[in-house]
């Protein structure tokens, strides 16, 4: 079997084995499964003489050592973490992410002596603190309820909650530098967004832009779920691709290809720090280096494996991720239905090749393809299903990346003089207030409300559409002479 | 020749910018009436007035950011320019929200009656209009703004009572008169400086911002016969700690002669003044406001 099919398999029987025990299934449970598939590979590889069996066979030990891992993870985590729950304590931290300004203030902060871990602070709007504040709380820090809540949290390594404690700040500064700078740059934009247009528009906008949802309103955020146009502001593959695109022409003219390459990654991993380094946003970003890389060095890309060892590589980061973040779980599901049922849809439906205005069918194609693989999903977690979802997105997907780069060129024209950013400033509100209007229309029909996904039923669902997709995948040549 | 597909696009858009900008021209024409919005922002002031001309004068923001929601439905959204924005006395039921109101809008000037705040947040305050650039205007008793045909008095405070150990009563008293209504802005003032008003000027008017949110230590029996207005409206926030606003003040109020409207149950209050005429409309209760 060739090194890259093993890296592959290797790396996909790790996350499956991550994922189990994540779930909740015991060690030696695992172990068993993992020995029993170890053995059924070698019967059926020495009888079928296949020599990638048996390699299967081996690489079963895999299963074991991503639910070691997790396990590890997870102990270490446990040990790291001191704090007091459930009294009034004197506490003091610092603020370590990008804090969340909605109606109040949620900060995450990791503690300073003598307690250890972070915890997720929520304040009243007024005084602000900013990251890398050292602040002194009085108040009580307690465990997150419920337990899907807390699992929620724990992969963002936060084990406690303290709601509205007396705050003081101690002292500024204590963040890294770098961080530091680009959440500068963030706050800038975002406030060059609110000085143009109106709350709304500029949360929308934040939003598409800089995945930076904190500001909606709960109509808002409702509108976008019963549409099924959540992930338009939930950063991925699309404004990663937007960006490389966008450094890629403009810089081809002046510098060196080399340089060039390396410019583009520096600045793909700003844009992932400054936006708060998202599931979607990490996943995306790793994708288009690795294919990036693979462009550069001058080897065919393998999607199979670029995505595989994407998912690998965030997952060794953080083994939580894979059964516990929604976002990581969505943002894959949805660009292997872009990247499998998408042209399989095509097929069906007998699209033609071009694109169309405004890209329409491919914009169908791919919505079509990605709703098909998140659906389960969304059900499991949400309980709904949005019907008017493909409607919606075809009438508004055409025009974010427009609406996108308009808004960075108003940021930047903004941070030169407020006067240049205008103007962009009324284009911007034309494209936003369709945009918004379209949501709000589809929103207010109710989505389907499916009481509860069996798990049975949700793997033969995605069995079905994996057959789909395969039926699809390659007509032969009958079929064109018909 | 045939035109590339990003061309017709471009024309596209460029049309449609055209149209709105034209649209704007065309129909947004400045206002000929006057119009109080007596916004609701929770347990807290704050009074959009909008003057014959298209001048707009903030007074009070609320706590929080709700003034921000407020002003939205209010304001045409291309409109992110305020003339004015009047602090009435730095306490955080009235100056939180011009926080948010000094990021988003540009201001002319920021009025305030010089005294500082003790509350946490007013630093923030202090650093938004730094950072702003908006200048800064102090006001006292005897001072006066003229828009056009309307003008506003400044009623009070003295240099004295803006010094006193009492922030309330440094409030600032404005007794606007526009389109032949006259409204008096009362900020959170008692009793004392209540009295003090009636002694010193003739504050008849025919909307009053009912002070200090309906408590009952203001709203005295003697001012309000001679304010006797037609409307009062009260910044209260649903199911407050206080008890505003208090029921002898609405008792008082009612004896005065006055239709009461409160910001809690009638949402944000709308009056306005046209050829003579006097409209109150209530743009009802907007999504709940969550603490």
């Amino acid at each position: 079997m060739r090194l890259h099919d093993i890296a592959f398999y290797a790396a996909g029987f790790f996350l499956v084995g991550v994922f189990l025990f994540s779930s909740g299934l015991s060690f030696s449970f695992i172990v068993a499964a993992a020995a029993f598939l170890g053995v059924i590979f070698l019967f059926l590889g020495s009888f079928a003489r296949a020599k990638r069996l048996l390699w299967l066979a081996g690489l079963s030990l895999l299963f074991v050592l991503g639910a070691f891992y997790t396990a590890a993870f997870v102990r270490l985590a446990e040990k790291r973490m001191y704090i007091t729950f459930g009294e009034q304590i004197t506490f003091s931290g610092i603020v370590v992410q990008y804090p969340e300004r909605g109606r109040g203030q949620r900060l995450v902060v990791r503690l300073a002596e003598p307690y250890a871990g972070e915890v997720l602070a929520q304040l009243r709007p007024f005084p602000e603190f900013s990251y890398g504040d050292k602040i002194r709380f009085e108040g009580v820090i307690r465990k997150p309820e419920p337990e899907q809540y807390a699992r929620h949290l724990l992969k963002d390594g936060i084990s406690g909650i303290s709601t509205f404690p007396r705050a003081d700040l101690v002292s500024s500064g204590n963040g890294s530098r770098v961080r530091q700078a680009l959440f500068a740059v963030k706050r800038e934009t975002l406030r060059i967004f609110e000085r143009i247009l109106p709350s709304e528009e500029a949360a929308f906008l934040s939003g598409i832009t800089l995945g930076e949802r904190s500001g909606f309103s709960t109509e808002l955020t409702a509108a976008l779920a019963a549409s099924g146009t959540t992930h338009l502001v939930a950063l991925s593959g699309y404004n990663i691709s937007l960006l490389v695109v966008a450094i890629r022409k403009s810089l081809g003219r002046v510098v060196a290809r080399r340089v060039a390459f390396f410019l583009t990654l520096a600045l793909i991993a700003g844009f992932v720090v400054m936006t708060g380094a998202a599931a979607s946003v990490v996943r995306a970003a790793l994708m288009g280096t690795v294919l990036l890389l693979a462009q550069e060095v001058g080897r065919p890309s393998s999607f199979r494996n670029a995505i595989t060892l994407t998912a690998f590589g965030m997952v060794l980061a953080n083994p939580l991720l894979a059964r516990f973040d929604i976002g990581f779980q969505l943002s894959f599901l949805s660009l292997l239905g872009i990247t499998y049922a998408a042209p399989a849809v095509k097929r069906a439906l007998r699209l033609k090749d071009d694109p169309g205005i405004l890209a329409w069918r491919e914009n169908l194609m791919a919505t079509i393809g990605a709703q098909l693989a998140v659906s389960p999903l969304l059900i499991l977690y949400f309980g709904t299903l949005p019907l008017t979802a493909v409607a919606a997105n075809m009438l508004v997907i055409a025009f974010v990346p427009w609406t996108m780069t308009a808004g960075f060129l108003a940021a930047g024209a903004g941070m030169l003089s407020e006067y240049l950013a205008i103007p962009a400033g009324w284009l911007l509100h034309l494209l936003l207030a369709y945009e918004l209007s379209v949501i709000r229309f589809f929103g207010q029909f109710p989505a389907l409300s499916i009481a509860s996904l069996y798990l049975p039923a949700a793997l033969f669902y995605y069995a079905i559409l994996a057959f789909f997709v395969a039926a699809y995948a390659r007509r032969p040549a009958r079929d064109v002479l018909r | 020749m045939r035109i590339p597909r990003w061309m017709t696009s471009f024309l596209i858009g460029f049309l449609l910018l055209d149209l709105f900008v034209w649209g704007a021209i065309l129909f947004g024409g400045p206002a000929k009436a006057t119009t109080l919005y007596f916004l609701d922002v929770g347990q807290g002031d704050s009074q959009f007035i909008e003057l014959p001309g298209g001048a707009q004068v903030l007074v009070d923001a609320g706590p929080g950011k709700g003034v921000i929601r407020e002003l939205d439905r209010v304001l045409k959204s291309t409109d992110r320019y305020i003339d004015l924005v009047l602090l009435t006395h730095p306490q955080m039921d009235h100056f939180e929200g011009f926080i948010e109101v000094l990021r988003r809008y540009r201001v002319g000037a920021f009025i305030s009656n010089g005294a500082r705040g003790t509350a946490k947040s007013f630093s923030n305050l202090e650093q938004a209009v730094r950072e702003s650039g908006v200048p800064i205007v102090v006001l006292g008793e005897g001072d006066r703004i003229r828009i056009g045909e309307s003008r506003m008095d400044v009623l009070s405070p003295s240099p004295e009572l803006v010094l006193s150990n009492e922030p309330n009563d440094g409030a600032i008293v404005l007794l606007l008169e526009s389109n032949g209504m006259r409204s008096l802005f009362t900020g959170d003032i008692g009793a004392a400086v209540e009295e003090r008003i009636v002694n010193r000027y003739n504050i008849r008017s025919d909307a009053l911002k009912v002070a200090h949110h309906g408590s009952r230590f203001s709203s005295s029996r003697e001012f309000l016969a001679e304010v006797a207005p037609a409307v009062a409206v009260i910044g209260v926030g649903h199911s407050n700690t206080y008890g505003h606003p208090a029921p002898e003040t609405l008792s008082r109020l009612t004896a005065a002669g006055a239709r009461i409207f409160r910001t809690d149950k009638d949402g944000t209050v709308r009056v306005t003044a046209k050829d003579g005429k006097l409209t109150v409309s209530k743009t009802g209760k907007g999504p709940p406001l969550r603490e």
